[in-house]
């Protein structure tokens, strides 16, 4: 087993003038590590995401972001061109706006094949083909010569993965890459991915706000809020006894077969946080059914509490009763 | 049944056709003189007040049924009604009109959005192209249909690369309601989402459903959604109907393999259930290869 990092991000935060969308975020992967990041919608994920690939538009970048030891922030536009869909690689959350809508969907394949690695023409289409193959698109060798256009939503989103898989990365970055999916597509999709990491030691982070999804292939799941990860802990203490609210009522929100088809479905209530308006505390109280006065005056901070990193000032208090309950019930 | 002269003609009937599509067929060149059947033979019915849904594996033909249905997509053959009028038939202007009362939201949230335009522009471009209010009205409309969506004005006047994914979904489909259509096709339209935002567009599709009487075509792949939503399902493969019939018929009891199989799949939000059945899944099928 190897723990080696290969992704150390350090007090990460993106901002655009006031804004700051992505506030310190701080995490690490390792090789062959399944990470997974959910969060409601807004709450940062891409944004992390593209400030690791250097792609976070007209945005202000600090903190650290080392990959294989090499911080990427500090690295010229041209050197990084090397280093993005190279070592580090991302499934994008718009294929269409990552695709090139002029050129066929094979040349594109070929183009990333012969940016890393395979030089020789024919090698490279053969290799497209393979990969077309591998994420389920029919008839591999007819469809290289289709426009973007031509496939489908779901098809386009694979031609995103298996472009990303290209280059054999150390990092691979999916940001949502299985929304618009199938459930066989997406199962799939998931064992393509199950087997990069085993296979190749690939680390993958998982952006995703299918818990479904995330409790299949993750190891390890961060929760963010409002620009900050809230926690982090293996992916079964998380869904048994979320320790931070927020998580708690992420997982009580979820559509399932049993839903009450007579009632509407229970939410989270209130609205997400704006960056560059965050509440005062706890950017989470207004909307926290356990919020208490310290809540609204103070910020709590990312600590480490039975085994897992949560931020909320009830953590303690919530780990500890948990685990009444836990021997309760045993 | 209630007798015929119990309702007053004029007014649309609760659960009339709306949408009828008969033997719809499209094919799509895949080059070296292949040819992709990607309608075959479909014909469906869609009522007035219903939401309908449409599953199937990604390329079975769901987002180019809709497209016909909205007259977007010229058929090699069969034949759609809207509300009684053939939409394959109609001139310019009957379709323009005809436009207003249907809407679509389309699968890719980025994509379907003007990148030059702010939120307010982008969701105020359906009432100026009809001509609907002064400036005035169509801000105050615009205003509601964000509020509705859970965009606040700080969002206004933002650029779709200034949004998340689910923001831009959510203006697609505040843009989508700004006409007060009768029939919306959404595709994958809450994917994007988070279960917590995607609980409240769920809620409000169908609040607004009972309060206007709103007709869906509901594509998605996820059956839990389905379920909740939609009272008739249908599901589609390689571009052909393969099994449609109520929510309850279908989730009791689906008949062919395809959907059983379907159903199955579904993933689960516990760790250790959804690990097991991903493992027995993969394993099943590489018995079966
Ligand atoms: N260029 C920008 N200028 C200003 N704000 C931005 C910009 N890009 C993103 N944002 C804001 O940053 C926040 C985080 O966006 P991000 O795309 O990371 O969300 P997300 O967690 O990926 O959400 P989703 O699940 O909807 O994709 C959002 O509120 C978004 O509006
Ligand atoms: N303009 C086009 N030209 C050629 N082929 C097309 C075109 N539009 C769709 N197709 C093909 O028709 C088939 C059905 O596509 P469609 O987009 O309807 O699938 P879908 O069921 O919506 O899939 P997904 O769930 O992936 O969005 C696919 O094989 C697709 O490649
Ligand atoms: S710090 Fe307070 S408001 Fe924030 S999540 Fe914990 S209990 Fe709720
Ligand atoms: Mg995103
Ligand atoms: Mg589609």
């Amino acid at each position: 087993m190897t723990t080696e990092t290969v992704l150390d991000v350090r007090d990460l935060c993106v901002s655009f003038g006031e804004i700051e969308p992505v506030r310190g975020v701080s995490f690490a992967l390792r090789r062959g590590e399944r990470l997974g990041l959910v969060g409601e919608s807004g709450s940062g994920k891409s944004l992390t995401a593209l400030a690791i690939m250097r792609l976070a538009r007209r945005a202000t970048l600090r903190g650290e972001v080392l990959l294989e030891g090499r911080d990427l922030l500090k690295l010229k536009p041209r050197e990084m061109e090397r280093i993005r869909g190279g070592r580090v690689a991302m499934v994008y959350q718009d294929p269409m706006s990552a695709l090139n809508p002029v050129f066929t969907i094979g040349r594109q394949l070929e183009e990333a094949i012969r940016l890393h690695g395979i030089a020789d023409r024919s090698a490279a289409r053969e290799r497209a083909i393979e990969l077309l193959d591998d994420v389920g698109v029919p008839h591999p060798a007819r469809r290289v010569e289709q426009y973007p256009h031509e496939f489908s939503g779901g098809m386009r989103q694979r031609v995103m993965i298996a472009m990303a898989m290209c280059a054999d990365p150390a990092v691979l970055i999916c940001d949502e890459p299985t929304t618009a999916l199938d459930v066989t597509t997406q199962a799939r999709i998931m064992d393509l991915l199950d087997r990069l990491v085993d296979e190749r030691g690939t680390a993958v982070m998982l952006i995703t706000h299918d818990l479904g999804v995330a409790a299949g292939f993750c190891d390890t799941v961060q929760v963010m809020y409002g620009g900050r990860i809230v926690e982090r802990t293996e992916a079964e203490p998380l869904y048994g006894t979320p320790l931070h609210p927020y998580t708690e009522a992420l997982l009580g929100a979820a559509v399932d077969l049993t839903l009450d088809l007579d009632q509407p479905i229970p939410t989270i209530g209130g609205q997400p946080p704006l960056a560059g308006r965050l509440p005062q505390g706890c950017s989470f109280h207004p909307r926290c059914r356990y919020a208490r006065d310290v809540c609204t005056a103070q910020a709590p901070l990312l600590e480490e509490v039975a085994g897992r990193l949560v931020e909320c000032h009830l953590a303690d208090e919530r780990a500890a009763a948990a685990k009444e309950d836990t021997h309760v019930g045993a | 049944m209630s007798a015929p002269d119990a309702t007053p003609a004029a007014a649309p009937e609760a659960g009339a056709p709306l949408v009828v599509a008969e033997h719809l067929m499209k094919t799509f060149r895949l080059g070296h003189g292949e040819q992709l059947q990607a309608l075959d033979d479909v014909s469906l019915t869609i009522r007035r007040g219903e939401t309908f849904g449409l599953v199937g594996e990604s390329g079975s033909g769901k987002s180019t049924v809709s497209r016909a249905l909205l007259g977007l997509l010229p058929l090699d053959s069969g034949s759609v009604r809207f509300d009684g009028q053939e939409v394959t038939r109609l001139g310019r202007g009957e379709m323009r009109r005809l436009r207003r009362r249907m809407q679509m939201v389309f699968q890719d949230p980025f994509a379907a959005l003007n990148r030059r335009q702010s939120v307010a522009q982008i969701v105020a471009a359906p009432l100026e192209a009809h001509g609907v209010g002064d400036r005035a009205t169509r801000a105050a409309r615009v205003a509601e249909l964000l509020d509705l969506v859970g965009l606040g004005p700080a969002y206004r006047d933002r650029r779709p690369r200034e949004m998340s994914g689910g923001q831009c979904q959510r203006v697609a489909i505040a843009r989508a309601l700004a006409l007060d259509p009768d029939f919306v096709v959404l595709d994958e339209s809450v994917s994007a989402l988070d279960v917590s935002i995607q609980a409240q567009i769920l809620n409000l599709l169908r609040d607004l459903q009972r309060r206007l009487g709103l007709t869906y075509l509901f594509i998605s792949h996820d059956l839990a959604v389905i379920r909740y939503m939609a009272q008739t399902v249908c599901v589609m493969q390689h571009g052909r109907i393969v099994e449609q019939g109520s929510r309850d018929e279908l989730f009791g009891d689906p008949r062919q393999e395809y959907t059983r199989g379907l159903m199955a799949a579904i993933p689960s939000a516990d760790p250790a259930t959804e690990r097991h059945r991903r493992r027995s899944a993969a394993l099943a099928e590489g018995v079966g290869a």
